[in-house]
């Protein structure tokens, strides 16, 4: 079965480096959706379906932090898994965000090999699964 | 900026110009300039410390940056990224990697997104001259950086 993933990030490099990196990982993705702050992430959400977000935290308009929250506060919206990808270095934010649901954290600059453990550990999917 | 800054400051540029744009980072020479459009990057940040971070260069440097980032050719153009975009994402990670060699791990930080514009020559020859600047070269690319910053 394949996955749909909406990737939220102001920069545009980041979110074609994230889709070009799921693309070629083996890992059987369906759709790849983009938006470039929590606001524009949560109209996505209430119109596709999507079984991982992918979030960055530092954004305009509405950051990730806001973002969690909304979707924590939302009885559809919170059994979304979602995994942080963010420049963000403090601990004490990373703990309080999984606290808030967020399994999984990866800090920028990434490598693809751990940008596809990450999804391949959040959605259950085995090494060889994804490469069939 | 004192000295210890400066040191950090490469060093966290040359790690992270490594990881994220499989570039290299060596001192930077009096006679290495380049050809205009001058791009620059600046970003805020507020917490322990509060202050500004700005990456000059050429915009030559960041279409380099954008094509090893993204695994394409500077030709190709299905591509909806643009070349400034990749140094402010650049600069974005180097501020987030220096703000936590400065401070560790404990302590949030708010990052503004950061933005970029294009420069004339008599700005870019200004910064050039800058003592403040750290000057670096980057896959033989003029690259300025500057961070000032308060604790607060």
């Amino acid at each position: 079965m394949s996955i749909n993933i909406l990737i939220v990030d102001d920069s545009s490099t980041v979110r074609a480096v994230i889709e070009k990196t799921l693309r070629i990982s083996g890992i059987e993705i369906g759709n790849i959706l983009h938006a470039g702050n929590g606001n524009e992430a949560l109209e996505v959400l209430r119109k596709n379906w999507v079984d991982l977000v992918i979030t960055d935290i530092n954004m305009p308009v509405m950051n990730g932090v806001e973002l969690i929250n909304k979707m924590s506060q939302d009885e559809l919206l919170k059994t979304i898994p979602i995994a942080i990808v963010s420049t963000e270095g403090s601990q004490t934010r990373v703990e309080e965000l999984k606290s808030k649901g967020v399994k999984a954290y990866l800090r920028k600059p990434f490598t693809p090999e751990s940008l596809k453990k990450l999804v391949i550990d959040l959605l259950g999917v085995s090494e060889d699964e994804s490469n069939r | 900026m004192n000295q210890t800054d400066r040191t950090l400051i490469k060093k966290v540029l040359t790690d992270v110009a490594k990881e994220f744009a499989f570039m290299f980072a060596d001192d930077w020479s009096e006679q290495q300039d380049v050809m205009p459009p001058y791009i620059n990057a600046e970003m805020s940040f507020s917490g322990p410390y509060t202050g500004k971070a700005i990456m000059v260069t050429a915009e030559e440097l960041c279409k380099e940056m954008m094509s090893n980032v993204l695994g394409i050719d500077e030709e190709e153009t299905d591509i909806e990224v643009e070349p400034k975009d990749a140094l402010c994402e650049f600069l974005n990670i180097f501020c987030g990697n220096f703000l936590t060699s400065l401070a560790g791990t404990e302590p949030v930080f708010e990052l503004q997104p950061p933005s970029a514009d294009e420069i004339n020559e008599e700005q870019w020859e200004k910064i050039k001259q800058d003592e403040s600047f750290v000057k670096l070269s980057l896959d033989d690319y003029p690259l300025y950086i500057s961070v000032e910053y308060k604790k607060e």
